[in-house]
């Protein structure tokens, strides 16, 4: 049985913020679909504050550190020194949550192409880890992603449709993570919707298999 | 007699002497959303000497920083005192996620995307027991309470995370363990809080 949602250790990582960028965008989106994993957060966040009371204090001037900062008070915040996310205001919409709408733009406007013909579609995108970009992989309903292994670690969020491995059955919200030693094949459900998927690799797929080292020729895994 | 007199007196003494009874953070918190300048003032004292010593494991002890960012994350807390909600969390709870956010910001070339709850895809928990600040204050004991009985090992993975700055895998790296050890001790002492979360609910 996998759990269906990221470790506690990657909670705990995006709860310090020691996340690469695209992967706390991917944990920041799952938690936008799950409740559960929210509570976790709050937790480790409760578990972070009650320690902040416990760290070790380092005195300053406080009498010139308030003197400054008074004068501030009734002033604006200072502005941030970075920009909000390049699609911060993107409209709300039913199938991107905000944190990856944010990255990656209204759905309507992405830039699908072949990966897999008659079988799927992908969108790379700016960010990833590693230097390999993340991908969002749109496949037909019924159709396989060949079997492959994987040269890194492999994240993948479900944002509509579903697919099946020997592991389980992810639908919307789901998240999997497979390290370097799973070799599987996707099994994408035949319920008419297609299976969207965000894929952030840190290492290329390994093709197995005749049928799957085709698909790797053609840059469909 | 005279001892008994004695005794009055000592304890007179005393409760004359003792200072007027320190506002907790959530008081002063309370008063700041009103504007309070003298509370905000009280709430900085208490706060910026642990922020600041957060900060500087943040900041890699880059003092300069480390002192903007306390100063910008107090003037957070003196702009956003009126959303703080003490059902939800306690104040050093909030104010540790208002700084750790100001540093991802300074360390970022975008801020940092989070779930909102006024999204139409945001999936709301289920409804369970009310949300008051008694409930919020008894699950705060039982966590403290969990936290401080932590194994030191575990304890040590948590802190090395939130004040180290550093992933796992960093952890692992400082700890001189496998990351697996680091990632089992990371759940375990989640095991350890959960269980405790969970007790009588």
């Amino acid at each position: 049985m996998t759990s269906h949602h990221p470790p506690d250790a990657m909670l705990l990582d995006h709860v310090a913020g020691t996340l690469p960028v695209m992967v706390d965008v991917l944990v920041a989106t799952h938690l936008a679909l799950c409740p559960r994993c929210r509570a976790e957060v709050a937790m480790m966040e409760a578990a972070a504050g009650k320690l902040l009371e416990e760290t070790e204090a380092v005195a300053g001037d406080v009498d010139a550190e308030l003197d400054a900062l008074m004068g501030l008070l009734d002033g604006p915040l200072p502005a941030n020194t970075v920009p909000p996310a390049p699609f911060a205001n993107a409209p709300p919409e039913a199938l991107l949550p905000k944190p990856l709408r944010c990255v990656v733009g209204p759905s309507k406007d992405l830039a699908w192409t072949t990966s897999m013909p008659g079988a799927g579609l992908r969108v790379t995108l700016a960010e990833g880890l590693g230097g390999i970009p993340a991908t969002l992989e749109r496949v037909y309903p019924g159709k396989e992603v060949p079997t492959h292994g994987h040269e890194g670690p492999e994240l993948t969020l479900v944002l509509a449709g579903g697919y099946d491995d020997p592991s389980g059955d992810y639908i919307r919200g789901d998240v999997q993570v497979v390290g370097p030693e799973t070799v599987h094949s996707l099994h994408i459900h035949d319920e008419g919707e297609d299976c969207i998927l965000l894929s952030i690799r840190g290492g290329a797929r390994l093709p197995k298999g005749m049928k799957a080292r085709i698909a790797s020729w053609i840059g469909a895994i | 007699m005279t001892a008994l007199l004695a005794t009055a007196m000592t304890w007179t003494m005393t409760a004359a002497n003792e200072p007027t009874p320190r506002r907790t953070d959530t008081v002063l918190l309370a008063a700041v959303a009103e504007g309070d300048k003298q509370a905000f003032a009280e709430l900085y004292q208490d706060l910026a000497p642990r922020l600041r010593g957060f900060l500087l494991g943040r900041t890699r002890g880059d003092r300069v920083q480390a002192d903007e960012l306390v100063q910008e994350t107090m003037l957070v807390v003196w702009k956003k005192a009126g959303t703080y909600d003490p059902r939800k969390a306690a104040v050093s709870t909030w104010v540790f996620t208002i700084a750790r956010n100001r540093f991802i910001d300074r360390c970022r070339k975008a801020m940092r995307p989070e779930p909102d709850p006024d999204d139409p895809t945001f999936v709301p928990a289920a409804e369970t027991a009310p949300d008051t600040s008694l409930v919020e204050a008894r699950r705060a004991r039982r966590l403290h309470a969990a936290l401080a009985t932590l194994p030191d090992d575990q304890r040590e993975v948590l802190i090395e995370s939130y004040f180290g700055g550093k992933p796992q895998s960093a952890v692992a790296q400082d700890l001189g363990v496998p990351l697996g050890t680091v990632k089992s001790r990371a759940r375990l002492a989640m095991n350890r809080l959960r269980a405790a979360l969970e007790e009588d609910e």
